[in-house]
């Protein structure tokens, strides 16, 4: 299979795809692991990475849209990334993975409600907000890449 | 209601000796599609049932049909 047939394209599309969406779980639950630290721990070496490297995460997140999302936005025109946006196995599993999604942040508002009793109600507001749209996210990107596993 | 989809994808596919890619590529889905189609995993709407008989040279009704149960009732 050679890169000028579409299926090893798509292949290839599908692949960086799968790399994207790990990417970006490892970015979010690392960005909502610093804000939880900073409310929770503060001081704490969690907490305090970024103030000490505050390039870090800018730099990261630039590299990471520079090296793995831009390629495939350049692409969005080509017959492949249409077929790949369109195929109907994918977007049942978006469906599937959506709706995983809202129960597990349904789910995770009685241990979050439990975590925030204690705190005041900046950190309170604050672990709801960070713990509702990281396991939202997290469960999205996960159950996604798990139903479209081969 | 148990109605069950069925569908000979696989044999068809196999009678004219082409790849899940193949075929794929012929109907403008990926191959996990297919392979989804095939293992039973994925109800495929009518637009593509009707492009992988199309793909596939065949009617529709080739390739997926009701169980015999179902199609009693």
């Amino acid at each position: 299979m050679t890169l000028s047939n579409p299926s090893a394209r798509i292949e290839l599309l599908l692949q960086a795809s799968r790399r994207a969406l790990f990417v970006l779980l490892a970015l979010i639950l690392i960005i909502a692991a610093t804000i939880i630290a900073h409310v929770l721990r503060p001081g704490s070496l969690l907490a305090d990475w970024s103030a000490r490297a505050p390039w870090l995460l800018p730099v990261a997140i630039v590299a990471i849209f520079a090296v793995v999302v831009a390629p495939m936005r350049r692409r969005s025109g080509d017959a492949e990334m249409k077929t790949l946006q369109n195929d109907e196995f994918r977007q049942a599993n978006l469906a599937r993975a959506q709706r995983v999604a809202l129960a597990a942040a349904l789910v995770a508002q009685i241990p979050l409600a439990v975590l925030a009793s204690g705190l005041t109600a900046t950190a309170a507001v604050t672990i709801m907000g960070v713990g509702t749209v990281t396991v939202a996210m997290a469960t999205l990107i996960t159950s996604f890449l798990f139903f479209e596993r081969d | 209601m148990d109605e069950t989809l069925n569908n000979t994808l696989k044999v068809q596919r196999a009678m004219r000796d082409l790849t899940q890619a193949d075929l794929a590529a012929k109907a403008g889905v990926t191959r996990k599609s297919v392979n989804a189609i095939e293992t039973g995993r994925m109800v495929p709407s009518v637009l593509l049932a009707l492009k992988l008989a199309r793909a596939l040279e065949v009617n529709v009704e080739t390739i997926f049909n009701l169980d015999n149960g179902a199609a009693k009732r």
